[in-house]
């Protein structure tokens, strides 16, 4: 990064007394520094907002420095502006040369995972999973008697998926948390990879409800809610084949990353986010948004894989020991 | 981990934990290691030849659990019993259930299993007690005997190609009124030889219903439908139907007296307060609880505090020593 310039200078009241260059490209790495360091997008509005502010700065400029002719000043400055996010995105340096990310990690690194079993009283099973800074609660009801008949399956449990985000998940406070494109897509998948590892075909003839909302969005937040759902699962005590687990993969500066966190994943690269069986070492769910090469593939979804187990493992230790804690409790 | 939605302080949070841990000691001899979650492998004598029961399958050739909990074994028989899943009924189960639904000749009850109940027309005591033939009036009446939202106590029929069927003929089965309905894990209710405890000290009964529905309410004289019906076999019928009404504007005008409304919550609490910490709920532990409460001169709203849990919490432990000692 050339210089830092603070948000107070980008969006200052008199741009007048600097020239055209040094006004707009901070205003722009800062820009991209935004998009790369802050944990939320800047949407639609805000970039509307600051190009109005653009062009304000601009009329004041000529205002004051008339014998310039306003077309060739935005013309050249767009273009100037332009090369110079290119070469930003691509010189966005995820991975330090001592071979750290922008968070700390190492490039094979997961970030903190934590979970706890229980958390809503009302609810069969429930579990709160933490993967780092994004967090998701999971809530199962069921099995219980299917609440439209007409959706009854005869031979098998019908499974029902709700995910949504919390209003104040994200950096910007949401305005419509449900109900959009991206939750009915991810409330698919999740019902998708949960039927998979179900044993639905013992409990006919009912339902079974899971919901998943997150409270904190920082990246990887498909794998946090198919994690949390197979512990609220676990929990409500439903047969299942095997735990399912997931986690993601991405490839960013030529390196292979584990566990994508927001910024990683916003930068544009390849996100591979699988979901594994891992008893039976099966995949039940792979998305990639992205191309890539089938070699760098192998070694992205391998890695993504490896992160899997490893959650696995941590997960199969909570159940178990919650299992052993509710048996010396309840006692006899 | 499980963890108490309770705001501890720093002492009460270190006597917790010894006397779980105490627990824990208690309980490891008895049980060595048997608890397992899902996807692990079950050891099992391969020649001499097992059957897989619930929450089992196989996975090449290895037993492996579909959930988690611990395992248990009956001769050749290898099954998963799980903790925190929803009732599974058996053939004589006595239950507390709600009514959701008043259908043909049968009302469906939320008994907290997979699918709703069904408890026939012609499977229940008629008010007027009299053994006959279910009329077209009857079935027009059925909102007369329970309506939706009621609560009800049954005893599990069996399984019929429509579900699973309860049966409530006699007395003290029927409708609960006046007290309080509590949900618990089903696990923590032992089956037992009793499920109906009157306590006279307080004028209560209690109802551990096996699907981990709970009913404290006050106490009701149930009159011997037999013993009444031979007594005065003539003009049964008139009597019976005028002493129905009777008592039915008798039970509207009698009003629960406020010790017994206080009694009420006192118990609810001390099994709350025991499901709260997955104890297991008998008759004598929730004695021993609203003892512990009434001896400490707690109020019935801080039965529920922090203090009284880590004290239940204790006091179990101590009683579960005891009676290892003893036996």
């Amino acid at each position: 990064m050339p210089n830092a310039i603070k948000k107070k200078d980008i969006f200052g009241e008199k741009p007048a007394d600097k020239p055209a260059s040094a006004w707009f490209f901070p205003f722009f790495t800062s820009l991209a520094k935004c998009r790369a360091t802050r944990a939320a997008p800047l949407d639609e509005r805000q970039s509307k907002r600051s190009g109005q502010l653009l062009i304000s700065g601009l009329n004041s400029w000529r205002v004051n420095h008339q014998d310039i002719s306003l077309p060739l000043v935005v013309k050249t400055v767009t273009e100037a502006v332009f090369l110079r996010i290119l070469v930003l995105l691509q010189e966005m340096e995820y991975v330090s040369p001592e071979g750290l990310r922008i968070d700390g990690r190492r490039p094979m690194e997961m970030r903190k995972l934590q979970a706890e079993i229980g958390v809503v009283a009302k609810a069969d099973g429930s579990a709160v999973f933490e993967m780092g800074n994004t967090k998701v609660i999971a809530a199962v009801y069921g099995p219980r008697e299917v609440q439209n008949r007409s959706q009854q399956l005869n031979d098998q449990a019908l499974v029902r998926c709700e995910y949504s985000m919390a209003n104040f998940s994200t950096g910007d406070r949401m305005r419509k948390p449900k109900g959009d494109r991206r939750s009915t897509e991810i409330s698919l998948v999740i019902r998708q990879t949960m039927e998979a590892c179900i044993l639905t075909q013992l409990m006919p003839r009912s339902q079974i409800d899971i919901y998943v909302q997150v409270l904190q969005a920082d990246g990887g937040t498909r794998s946090a809610c198919i994690n949390a759902a197979t512990l609220a699962l676990a929990d409500a005590g439903i047969p299942m084949r095997d735990f399912v687990t997931s986690c993601s993969a991405g490839y960013l500066n030529s390196t292979p990353l584990l566990d994508l966190n927001y910024v990683e994943d916003s930068a544009g690269g390849p996100d591979v986010t699988i979901g594994i069986l891992p008893k039976l070492d099966k995949v039940t769910l792979l998305q990639m948004d992205a191309k890539l090469p089938l070699d760098i593939f192998e070694n992205v979804m391998q890695l993504a894989a490896e992160g899997c187990k490893a959650i696995a493992e941590y997960i199969r230790e909570v159940l178990s020991e919650n299992t052993k804690q509710l048996e010396f409790r309840r006692g006899v | 981990m499980r963890g108490l939605k309770l705001p501890l302080t720093q002492t009460q949070k270190v006597r917790l934990q010894r006397a779980l841990e105490k627990l824990e000691a208690l309980s490891t001899k008895a049980n060595s290691n048997a608890s397992v979650a899902i996807a692990d492998t079950i050891p099992v004598n391969y020649e001499d030849g097992f059957l897989k029961g619930h929450g089992t399958t196989e996975l090449n050739g290895e037993v492996v659990a579909t959930v988690c909990g611990v395992v248990e074994r009956v001769n050749k028989l290898v099954y998963v019993r799980t903790l925190r899943a929803r009732y599974k009924p058996e053939v004589g189960d006595i239950i507390v259930g709600r009514v959701i639904e008043v259908a043909p000749k049968r009302w469906r009850l939320d008994i907290n299993y997979s699918q709703d109940a069904v408890l026939m027309l012609s499977s229940i005591n008629l008010p007027d007690g009299i053994q006959r033939r279910r009329t077209a009036e009857d079935e027009l009446n059925m909102r007369a005997i329970f309506e939706e939202n009621d609560v009800i106590c049954a005893e599990v029929r069996g399984f019929q190609h429509d579900g699973l069927h309860l049966q409530a003929r006699s007395q003290k089965y029927g409708k609960l009124q006046r007290g309080q309905l509590l949900s618990i894990p089903s696990y923590l209710v032992k089956r037992r030889k009793q499920h109906w405890h009157y306590l006279d000290e307080y004028g209560i009964d209690l109802i551990l219903g096996c699907n981990g529905f709970v009913w404290v309410g006050e106490h009701v004289e149930t009159k011997d439908e037999m013993l009444v019906d031979q007594a005065d076999k003539p003009d049964s019928q008139t009597s019976k139907t005028n002493d129905h009404s009777t008592s039915l504007e008798g039970q509207e005008q009698t009003y629960t007296p406020l010790e017994t409304r206080q009694n009420i919550c006192r118990i609810a609490n001390a099994i709350r307060v025991l499901s709260m910490l997955g104890f297991v709920v008998t008759i004598e532990v929730v004695m021993e609880v609203v003892n512990l409460g009434v001896s400490q001169n707690m109020d019935t709203h801080e039965m529920l505090g922090s203090e009284f849990c880590v004290l239940v919490a204790e006091r179990e432990a101590e009683r579960r020593s005891q009676k290892k000692n003893k036996g």
